[in-house]
């Protein structure tokens, strides 16, 4: 369910928040969906690892799947995937390239059942939440939606990583290839779409607030992180 | 797929399912078949409270033929009803919600639940 509304955070608050979110991660992703998907293909080790503990025939609900890269591990390991993501260009990729069972939706707002499913992974998508109370809101979000006894990964990025540590599991290689310490505990972190990529979108690229950098052949799009 | 829509629920209700479906586009789509996967979600209860939903529908866009008259009764080992039931995909179509009468579009498979 969306935050509640207290005396610490007013609705005009959570409102902006909401719309930082909308700007800054849902319309990026939409602009950027085919390079992403052509970069993240590589589901990371510890993942794939928690993936391939759960049960034979596990229904697993993957929120915030974006390319729908967890498809074939959770496939191999005979378990029932059902894929939602904020961005829609992401969620037709999840379908069409890893033939995910996907639809699109919001990680605070979920469209399911309460305690339908067995097991949840939220890989990638607390620190693209803009406030505490939405972090929580998606935490029991995610909750919800198992059921008794049921398993949640979630897995995201940390203010405190070390420097030139990205480790994501054995050998250490798939994600960042440059670690950095970032300034703040939210930024703004640019996003690189080279002129080259295949499949852009002039519309997208404009509501995603994207900026032509003719020196690098890219456009650059700045994702929020918390 | 039609077996996922047994979880769906409008999003910020309490009640909000099991949700209509009107159909514009239907297919049966040959898919790779996992029994274990199908019996789960047919299991729940929600199913066969729309099947005869269903049956209409599939008559409507002259695919009847497709399922059995009535749920088999003991559907969660019955095969081939779970292979008839798995293969059954909306492609184009809405999702109604039963308390709030919101819809949402699924458009090539894909619901939006925004």
């Amino acid at each position: 369910m969306p935050p509640k509304d207290n005396v610490e955070c007013p609705a005009s608050l959570l409102a902006s928040q909401a719309a930082l979110e909308e700007q800054h991660v849902r319309r990026v992703y939409d602009a950027i969906a085919w390079q992403w998907h052509g970069t993240r293909y590589k589901a990371w080790p510890r993942v794939v690892e928690f993936v391939r503990s759960l049960p034979h025939g596990s229904l697993v609900a993957d929120l915030g799947c974006g390319n729908g890269k967890l498809a074939p591990a959770c496939a191999e390991s005979g378990l029932a995937a059902v894929g939602c993501d904020f961005s829609s260009e992401l969620v037709r990729i999840a379908a069409r390239e890893m033939r995910m069972e996907a639809l699109v939706a919001d990680c605070l707002a979920l469209p399911y059942r309460d305690a339908s499913f067995d097991a949840a992974l939220s890989i990638a998508v607390l620190h693209h939440i803009s406030s505490v109370e939405r972090r929580r809101a998606l935490v029991s979000e995610t909750m919800r939606v198992l059921r008794a006894g049921g398993v949640a990964l979630f897995y995201a990025w940390a203010l405190e990583q070390q420097e030139g540590v990205s480790n994501h599991g054995a050998g250490g290689s798939g994600g960042l290839r440059r670690t950095k310490r970032f300034a703040a505990r939210d930024v703004l972190v640019p996003f690189h779409q080279r002129d080259s990529t295949p499949r852009r979108s002039a519309e997208l690229e404009a509501a995603a607030g994207g900026v032509h950098v003719p020196d690098k052949r890219a456009t650059v799009f700045q994702r929020y992180c918390h | 797929q039609l077996l996922t829509h047994n979880m769906l629920m409008a999003p910020g209700t309490k009640n909000g399912f099991p949700l209509a479906i009107e159909v514009e586009k239907m297919e049966t789509v040959e898919s790779e078949f996992r029994s274990e996967f199908t019996a789960r979600m047919v299991q729940k209860p929600v199913t066969q409270v729309e099947y005869g939903a269903l049956l209409q529908t599939l008559a409507g866009l002259g695919m009847d033929g497709t399922l059995p008259p009535a749920v088999p009764d003991s559907y969660e080992s019955n095969e081939e009803f779970l292979r008839a039931l798995h293969h059954v995909e909306v492609i184009d179509g809405t999702l109604v919600c039963p308390e709030t009468g919101k819809r949402f579009p699924i458009k090539d498979g894909i619901p939006s639940m925004l």
